[in-house]
């Protein structure tokens, strides 16, 4: 063993328990609640080593990619993952709510197989061998990448100072786990998200071993790998981002023994900090951001799911939006309004009325999407007030009083004491359509339009309305309400358009409009300023499209049959159906041996950890034979980051799967080995050597029976 | 005054502090000072005896008279602080003669308590419950409903009851003294933050309505001086100082938890106080397991059972005073409104028949009764919706019916009573439509199937509108025939043709049901409280009203029932993100006072109160909160590094003790709102800003001490004076948002120090 632990020997662990007799406080192990700091142990990779890394790759090439074609017909999610590997190869613009990377590393291998992006990966269950996709070699891909796990384990056990029986028992364990398994033998994002994952936690088990000898080649390279792969890992799927508590409070916790450290200078103090902060910070946000950018620039075309961004974020697709207008909105102008605040669309009415016995049986105002000659509107001049075009058109100042006329039906935006149809807030009113030939209005067709901001860069949009620069509300005098957009889908008899209304007490966020197309009929032939909308920066396009993730993770509240809840997942109570036909089922289940025992064993530290932190406080010596701080540091830090990855889910309202437990599965199983390292240290060697043929045997078996729906 | 010659003995003799302490008896004194507890309430000289041994050992003349001279000192301030409290809370108290903010609600519940009308409401009882005796010793009779904003008539005497309701604003600055005096701070630090309480305008402002704050503030001060003596008697275990601390504490969380369930955060503050303690007290090897286990069992007693004792002890009043039909009827069983008067649920036929009409109503609180009405499911089978509401109307009856093709008697002698087990058919009385699910998917559940109203009674014969009757409880005796009977009989209803259950699924149906309860044939058997139904109204001509019900609701079944209403009108209370609220703040808003609140009408003529704190104190204190921690990350730093900065390890100890109290207790009453999904307002960081109150006068003096190495050097002195100073100049210089005033806002412009403060309307 080239492993050295400075206290296996007799005398390390009497000094071990005699200094914890003295000094309880300052050992760090013992000091902290879950220890932050690596065992420092000295790992290099021996030829032994190598050949067995290359024995459990091979190992679990095989298990991973074999009968990797069946089914040959679309499974679960691949319906999404497929589709977009199409998308970025057609380089047609797409939405989706998770980070780009794994997404593209799919189109990629796509590509590199011959996908052409025709495909459309429609429903769970189309035929691939029939359209001709060249799916098995898109899944060789997470095949892969799950098998390099696998020595990626073996590497990590090392790294924390166990010896090779152990890391082979852990790599093992992480080879036949049905579940890691299944997952990478199909187009999902969770294998990709995995392996860097477990990349990243392998490289900070590296860094460690590099700690005797800060700011070398070696530490540099294992701190800016772990920085790297998280930042792969965050691109991935945003449950990478737990990555961050568990490392940060890892290194938190070794900054800190570093002041008690009086060998380190303050100057020297800094530059670990710094050191780690580009490292741990800096370089995975550079990372992310790099993916997006690459994703952008894969993505040129404008696509079907344009309509969710901002126009800003449209006119920068190729076959975007582009809008060119009149910059000025005069009285007599037909004018586009569009709510600023939720890409919902454009004030619209048509010819259907509200419901007589729920509204007032007047016209229909909504929200619709898509610009048609039944959003463009006429502004007049207020009931009973005239505005004087005959010197010119006469620009429209901020703080006026005015009406809209509905262009195709004639019909003036009104608003009444009537509940709207979604609602029966007092605080909101109806808006309608109202007026007839030979009927003059009344007060309440009066808005006031008042501009809430202008841009900057043009002069005199904050005093008066200006196409696209001039951002305004439209404030209902009589009953004192704003035009607001309540994002609620109105029902069929409405055509499922987003609902308007006029709401009291409005706040600005969803009661801002503004005019994207302005046209002054009887304009002169003079040339007349043009208004449009600035393109977003790479920056910005990222901010808003992160934006729009969180909101849609937020807003995912299905009720998907197969939808877990966290506190099953650790018990495996059940699992996902991927897909069935013929006979063979595709049903994702973890190996429910390891999952139990790892868990066990997790909960075994957290009562381990909770008796030694009494028996300290009570200052009686436990040194665990010696194996208390390898466990401690080791075990500890996995502990860590499988509760970083595991009880963020309980907070969370939305739908989640039993794939969202994976990454905290590998580190429970890392723990499960440690303890099983641990439990049996002092017994014989053979004994121990047993158990483990025996656990190994067990894990195997169990696997196999479940092999069949793998 | 027993409690405060106690402080004054614990803090005279600071000089003498190490001495006593090393002649104390070692913690691990054992328990069979367990006779003490005889003299729990024993005298003063008693206690100052037990609490000091090493006093009467040494009698020392100097030490006597300086120790006299400081007890002299502290009643002075002390009786300075109350009559500063007295007359800023007492001034002009009657000015208003409207309803102002939430006296509207608070006032009102008290009324129910004089009327006994049975009422719900998001807060516990207590604090309600004592405005309701404010109001009964006016001799108010009940006939004025306190309609936000309306005048009070003349035979209301509103005066007296915000006296009685600001007299306990009153006790919070000389509490706030008492506090930092038993935390070991000089006279002068103490003094100074029984000024910032006692002259901070909202602290001020709130108490002199009658609203629930002033008690709750109360009762938290109440704890944290009770936490204070707590910890200054905490090297003397057992000691009747010690209990009586010990009591008060438990005694004050009890109070505080009753009056609004913020209160749980000063029993979060004690709780982990106690913990600590008791983690410290782990780690000294001299204590023996049987001193652990008294340290433990009177913590439990005194900071467990007493305080539930005394929540649950409010609710029991609460119930009694509450014997009168209100509009809380319908959040609670049906069991309890039957105890109630004029609930008219008393005299209803016992034991339910073929052919009686009825209301079901859920266990689960929030589903209400089993509701049809007229509108259809928008999708799905496009049937009749089924759903659950909890207000009462016709809507509601459904007539018990048997299965298709099946008969019953319809007279006295021919009558058949509904038995467990029955296969039953419910008619809605108004529509003729049929109870009926099918393999239809829910709306909002859609693992579950749809419930609807299917066919014209018995004109379209389905099985799918047979329900198997599953009694679950019966709490009715002498039922051998397991009869279903009104309001005794718990049950389930089981669909026979797909073997599912009538179940609420708590979820709201979208507005085309009118957001109300779905309900779903659940197919997964969970057999919950949502599964569960009793009968409520029951009317059958046929058969003769039930003697005066002998069934009893119990307590502790309603007790939990309230709560948990409770808990969801609180949930309920969230904000439309969309909405301007003039009255609501965010937690952000607080410390940097970003927002005042108008508490009525804002009518040029009528007399006006704006919410506002002193800026000196807020401000201020919320830089001492910030500074605090920056302070101690320093130490913790350079004491991890190895560097001593304290002559006694005692020093640091001390502080980190107080600190974790008065900083503590602040994060502990402010961070919360943060996780809080429900619409916050300004009044809720009063009591954070009572410990930041204190905090602040706390940090004055250790930092002054750190750098001037005294806490009487005269530079800490002026900062304090200063402080203390422009505390009162403030306050006066707001005095009229606080006294109100009956003049245009407009000209009160000068003290719109922020451009987000309200005070008058820059538009118009």
């Amino acid at each position: 063993m080239t492993t050295e632990m400075a206290d296996t020997t007799a005398e390390g662990k009497a000094q071990q328990q005699q200094k914890q007799k003295q000094l309880p406080s300052k050992d760090i192990s013992s000091k902290a609640i879950v220890p932050t700091s690596f065992f420092h142990a000295k790992w290099t990779c021996t030829s032994t080593d190598a050949v067995l890394l290359a024995g459990v790759l091979l190992v679990a090439v095989i298990v991973r990619c074999w009968r990797l074609s069946v089914p040959n017909q679309v499974v679960f999610d691949e319906v999404h993952f497929g589709k977009f590997a199409g998308k970025y190869i057609n380089g047609t613009y797409f939405y989706d709510l998770h980070p780009p990377l794994a997404k593209m590393m799919f189109a990629a291998a796509g590509r590199l197989a011959g996908y052409d992006g025709v495909f459309d990966f429609k429903s769970i269950g189309l035929d691939y061998a029939a359209a001709g996709v060249p799916y098995v070699g898109m899944r060789v891909l997470p095949a892969v990448l799950g098998a390099l796990t696998v020595p990626a384990t073996f590497a990590a056990a090392r790294a924390c100072g166990y010896g090779i029986d152990t890391a082979l028992l852990a790599s093992l364990l992480v080879c036949f786990e049905n579940g890691l398994v299944t997952q990478s033998r199909l187009i999902l994002l969770d294998s990709p998200l995995v392996f860097f994952t477990v990349l990243t936690l392998t490289a900070w088990s590296m860094f460690w071993t590099k700690q005797g000898r800060p700011f070398t080649g070696e530490w540099w390279l294992w701190l800016l790998a772990t920085g790297v792969m998280m930042g792969c890992a965050a691109s991935s799927k945003w449950v990478g981002l737990f990555l961050f508590p568990a490392i940060g409070l890892s290194t938190v916790g070794d900054l800190w023994d570093k002041i008690a450290d009086r060998s380190i200078s303050p100057t020297r103090w800094l530059a670990h900090f710094m050191a780690r902060a580009v490292g741990l910070l800096a370089v995975p946000f550079a990372v992310y951001v790099f993916w997006f950018q690459v994703h952008f620039m894969l993505l040129h075309t404008t696509g079907e799911a344009t309509s969710m961004m901002t126009p800003e974020f449209q006119t920068t697709l190729r076959g975007g939006l582009n809008v060119s207008t009149d910059r000025d909105v005069f009285y007599g102008s037909e004018i586009r309004i569009r709510s600023s605040n939720a890409n919902s669309g454009y004030l619209h009415s048509h010819t259907h009325n509200w419901q007589h016995d729920k509204g007032s049986g007047q016209q229909q105002i909504t929200i619709y999407g898509h610009a048609d000659e039944n959003n463009l509107w006429i502004v007049e001049p207020a009931f009973n007030t005239t505005v004087d075009s005959s010197q010119g058109p006469v620009k429209v100042p901020t703080g006026t009083k005015l009406r809209l006329r509905h262009k195709t039906t004639g019909k003036f935006l009104h608003s009444h004491d009537k509940r709207p149809a979604l609602t029966s807030d007092d605080q909101k009113f109806e808006l309608s359509g109202y007026g007839f030939p030979g009927f003059a209005g009344d007060t309440n067709d009066d808005f006031k339009l008042e501009i809430l901001s202008g841009d900057k860069n043009q002069v005199g949009s904050s005093d008066h309305v200006q196409a696209i620069y001039s951002r305004f509300r439209l404030f209902h005098p009589n009953l004192q309400c704003s035009v607001y957009n309540s994002r609620k889908k109105l029902p069929k008899w409405a055509f499922g358009q987003i609902e308007a209304n006029c709401m009291r007490n409005c706040l600005p966020r969803m009661s801002t409009w503004h005019v994207e197309y302005a046209h002054y009929p009887n304009a002169t032939t003079e040339e007349v300023a043009k208004a449009q909308y600035r393109p977003l920066s790479m920056w910005a396009k990222i901010w808003e499209y992160n934006l729009l993730m969180a909101e849609s993770n937020e807003s995912l509240t299905g009720d998907h049959p197969f939808a877990a809840r966290p506190q099953h997942w650790a018990w495996l109570r059940r699992g996902t159906a991927y897909w069935g036909g013929r006979g063979h089922f595709v049903y994702q289940l973890g190996n429910p041996l390891i999952w139990w025992t790892s868990l066990a064993a997790v909960v075994l530290f957290g009562l381990v950890r909770v008796v030694l932190f009494l028996l300290d406080k009570r200052q009686i010596a436990a040194s665990m034979g010696g194996q208390r701080r390898v466990y401690l540091s080791s075990a500890g830090f996995f502990v860590l980051a499988w509760a970083c990855h595991y009880v963020p889910f309980f907070l969370m309202g939305r739908e989640l799967f039993i794939h969202h437990y994976f990454p905290a599965l590998w580190m429970a199983i890392l723990v499960l080995a440690f303890t099983l390292d641990m439990l049996t240290a002092r017994l014989p060697h053979v004994v121990r050597l047993s158990v483990y043929v025996v656990v190994a045997a067990a894990v195997l078996h169990v696997f196999h029976t479940f092999s069949y729906i793998t | 005054m027993s409690l405060f010659e106690q402080f004054a003995a614990g803090n005279g003799a600071k000089g003498s502090m190490t001495e006593a302490d090393s002649n104390l008896k070692p913690a691990s004194s054992p328990p069979p000072k367990y006779s003490e507890k005889a003299s729990l309430f024993a005298s003063d000289s008693d206690d100052d005896t037990m609490a000091r041994p090493a006093k009467t050992s040494r009698p020392d003349i100097a030490l006597q008279q300086r120790r006299e001279w400081r007890l002299s000192q502290y009643w002075v301030h002390i009786v300075v602080l109350t009559i500063f409290s007295a007359m800023t809370r007492f001034y002009k108290i009657g000015f208003s003669n409207r309803v102002i903010f939430d006296e509207a609600h608070h006032m009102g519940f008290g009324g129910k308590y004089v009327n006994h009308t049975f009422y719900h409401d998001v807060h516990p009882p207590l604090a309600k419950m004592l405005i309701g005796l404010s109001e009964a010793l006016t001799g108010f009779d009940g006939s004025f409903d306190f309609k936000s904003g309306s005048r009070f008539p003349a035979n209301v005497n509103y005066t007296f009851m915000r006296l009685f309701n600001a007299s306990f604003g009153a006790t919070l600055a000389p509490m706030a003294y008492a506090t930092l005096v038993s935390l070991g701070c000089s006279p002068n630090a103490a003094f100074l933050a029984g000024l910032l309480v006692c002259f901070d305008n909202a602290l001020c402002t709130i108490s002199r309505f009658a609203l629930l704050d002033a008690m709750l503030m109360c009762f938290t001060a109440m704890s944290v001086l009770s936490l204070s003596g707590l910890y200054k008697y905490r090297k003397q275990p057992f000691s009747a100082a010690w209990f009586k601390w010990l009591l008060a504490t438990g005694v004050s969380l009890g109070l505080v938890a009753s009056a609004k369930w913020v209160g749980f955060l000063a029993v979060a503050l004690v709780g982990l106080y106690t913990l600590y303690e008791l983690y410290d007290l782990f780690g000294q090897k001299e204590v023996g397991i049987v001193s652990h286990f008294w340290h433990w069992a009177t913590r439990v007693v005194a900071l467990v059972a007493i305080p539930v004792a005394i929540y649950m002890l409010c609710f029991v009043v609460h119930f009694g005073l509450l014997y009168k039909s209100g509009p809380g009827d319908a959040e609670m069983d049906s069991l309890f409104q039957a105890g109630l008067q004029g609930s008219g649920l008393q005299n209803q036929p016992l034991d339910v028949a073929y052919g009686s009409k009825i209301t079901l109503k859920s266990a689960h609180p929030g589903a209400g009764l089993l509701h049809s009405h007229t509108d259809a499911y928008p999708d799905g089978s496009k049937q009749q919706q089924i759903t659950g509401y909890s207000h009462k109307d016709t809507n509601n009856d459904w007539i018990v019916k048997k299965v298709h093709g099946q008969s019953y008697g319809n007279t006295t002698d021919t009558i058949e009573f509904v038995k467990n087990g029955d296969l039953v058919r419910l008619v809605h009385e108004r529509t003729s439509r049929n109870l009926h699910s099918h393999a239809v998917a829910g709306h909002v559940s859609k693992r579950d199937w749809e419930i609807s109203g299917y066919g014209m009674d018995g004109t379209y014969p389905d099985i799918n509108d047979h329900w198997r009757i599953e009694v679950v409880e019966e709490l009715s005796k002498n039922n051998p025939e397991r009869r279903l009977r009104t309001l005794a009989t718990r049950f389930r209803l089981r669909h026979v043709g797909q073997n599912c259950v009538l179940r609420a699924s708590g979820k709201s149906l979208p507005q085309w049901a009118w957001r109300q309860a779905e309900m779903v044939c659940d197919r997964r058997n969970h057999l919950d409280e949502k599964t569960l139904w009793n009968v409520e109204n029951h009317v059958n001509p046929l058969l003769p009203p039930a003697k005066p019900s002998q069934l009893k609701s119990s307590f502790l079944r309603n007790f939990a029932r309230l709560n948990l209403a409770m808990a969801r009108s609180n949930n309920a209370l969230t904000p439309d993100k969309d909405k301007f609220d003039a009255l609501a703040s965010s937690p952000q808003d607080w410390p940097i006072m970003r927002l005042g609140m108008r508490m009525c009408g804002w009518e040029d003529g009528e007399v006006k109160f704006w919410l506002i704190g002193n800026p000196v104190v807020w401000l201020l204190s919320t830089l001492a909160v910030v500074l605090g921690p920056i302070q101690m990350l320093y130490y913790i730093v350079r004491r991890q590094r190895g560097l001593c900065d304290f002559a006694q390890e005692k020093e640091w100890e001390t502080h980190l003790y107080v600190s974790g109290i008065l900083w503590g207790g602040w994060a502990l009453h402010y961070l919360p709102f943060f996780a809080m999904g429900r619409v916050t307002y300004q009044h809720h960081y009063f009591p954070a800003l009572y410990f930041a109150a204190m905090y602040l006068a706390y940090f004055v003096e250790w930092t002054g001490r750190r750098i001037a190495g005294s806490a009487n050097a005269p530079s800490t002195k002026a900062v304090m004076i200063g402080l203390g100073i422009a505390a009162i100049a403030n306050f006066l210089y707001f005095a009229p948002f606080t006294f109100g005033f009956d003049y245009p806002a407009k000209d009160l412009a000068g003290r719109k120090w922020f451009s987000s403060w309200n005070i008058y309307d820059t538009t118009k």
